[in-house]
């Protein structure tokens, strides 16, 4: 079969230097709050058993931008645990990865970005309030952003290479600490066997990540990513549910 | 160039699997690999299922595993594309390439992971594509697609296997096709 049967996305409940990814596995298809990755402030009332519905409000700043400090991961409605190592920068590496089976023959590289939703509808960059099928985290706005995403990716490598061999960070820091404005058009291309120093925007296909080639075919491994959300004084105020987006190509 | 007759009845009932095109779900593609007459030896059809006995399951035809590792990739005469019924269409498309020389005939899929912050996920397949490469130097090539977020199939276009790029603007440009993987041989 060409298609990967199963590709998931984990997320670590351990420490940077010790990473635990073990049954942290984000399923498909979800629904009323299971199968979540949500975002929040430290100086909120959230917990573990938070329920979706009642996940409380960030507020943005007054002025200027700042990090969203806090990602959680919820297997159920009320069934979570805070990604510790996301922390708003650059300081951990073992934060997220994805995890594709040992049945996938790619052609391509692969590329990751944020959309707005499942339609995939390109952003529109700078662009606040957004219109229909774009989000304000993906638009982006122009003073607090200079119109690139609110959303800052990073990956190592692209997992796997051609040749097979998995590229695994080790614990530390992600390249250059990103800011609200940081990210460049178009693709931004992986760094052999280490963090991009620079951090790329997360706009859709517009400003994201890409592989350098196709991954080697027939072979499980990891991709290691992470991010970082910003908030800003004028980024439009509502409830949004952005989408993390793999493409890759398959015969 | 070779004469394209266009599909009997019978081969056309093979290809789909007994299927008929206005009631396809998804898009399949088809190669024609010989020409006896009959539809068992001439075509080999994604739309067909077959036993995989080293995995143990039954599945659909595979363009690597099947048109690639079983060697057909030098035979194709002619690279079909049916669509399912669309908003453009509602009997659906086809299109067929007729195949100059061996080892230039592809095809992929362009596939994606989409898990929501706050929400789901799913993997699903965004496109799918069948070409020809026309300048084996170069890389150049021509591609019918089915764009099944779009729900159209698109005009053909005009791509290069070393370097694709994008038919639209929420599809990321792929880069460097693996040729081997897809039975093409470049010089």
């Amino acid at each position: 079969m060409a298609d990967y049967s199963s590709i998931t996305m984990q997320y670590n409940t351990g420490s940077d230097a010790s990473p635990t990814w073990t049954g942290t596995a984000l399923a498909q298809n979800g629904s009323a709050g299971a199968n979540e990755l949500r975002m929040a402030m430290s100086s909120g009332s959230q917990t573990g058993s938070t329920a979706s519905a009642s996940w409380p409000y960030m507020s943005r700043p007054t002025s200027g931008t700042s990090a969203v400090n806090q990602l959680w991961a919820f297997s159920a409605d009320t069934t979570g645990s805070q990604i510790a190592t996301y922390t708003g920068d650059n300081t951990k590496a073992n934060v997220l990865r994805l995890n594709f089976s040992a049945d996938g023959n790619p052609i391509t590289a692969m590329q990751f970005s944020y959309f707005a939703d499942s339609t995939l509808t390109a952003p529109s960059a700078g662009t606040q309030p957004p219109g229909s099928h774009n989000d304000p985290f993906t638009n982006g706005q122009s003073s607090d952003t200079s119109s690139t995403a609110y959303i800052k990716i990073n990956a190592f490598d692209q997992g796997l290479t051609s040749g097979g061999t998995q590229r695994t960070p080790s614990a530390g820091s992600v390249g250059t600490n990103p800011s609200a404005t940081t990210g460049s058009a178009g693709a931004a291309t992986i760094a052999s066997n280490a963090w991009m120093s620079t951090w790329q925007s997360a706009q859709g296909f517009i400003q994201y990540i890409s592989g350098s080639n196709a991954p080697q075919a027939n072979t499980s491994f990891f991709w290691y990513f992470t991010m970082v959300i910003f908030l800003g004084a004028n980024i439009t105020t509502g409830t949004y549910t952005v989408v993390f987006c793999l493409q890759y190509t398959y015969s | 160039m070779p004469h394209i007759d266009g599909l009997s009845n019978r081969e056309l009932f093979y290809i789909l699997n007994g299927a008929r095109p206005e009631t396809l779900r998804r898009a399949y593609w088809a190669a024609k690999i010989n020409d006896t007459g009959d539809p068992k030896q001439d075509w080999l059809s994604e739309a067909r299922t077959k036993l995989d006995l080293r995995r143990g399951i039954v599945r659909n035809t595979d363009w690597t595993a099947d048109v690639v590792h079983g060697g057909y990739c030098d035979r194709i005469r002619e690279l079909w594309l049916f669509c399912p019924p669309n908003h453009l269409s509602p009997h659906g498309n086809t299109a067929c390439i007729p195949i100059h020389e061996p080892h230039t005939a592809f095809q992929f899929k362009v596939g994606a992971f989409a898990s929501n912050i706050a929400g789901s996920g799913c993997q699903r397949m965004r496109a799918l594509l069948v070409g020809r490469v026309n300048d084996r130097a170069s890389g150049d090539a021509i591609a019918f697609i089915w764009d099944e977020e779009a729900d159209v199939m698109w005009e053909p276009w005009h791509c290069n296997l070393r370097n694709l790029g994008t038919w639209r603007e929420s599809i990321a440009p792929p880069g460097t096709a693996n040729c081997d993987e897809i039975g093409v041989k470049l010089l």
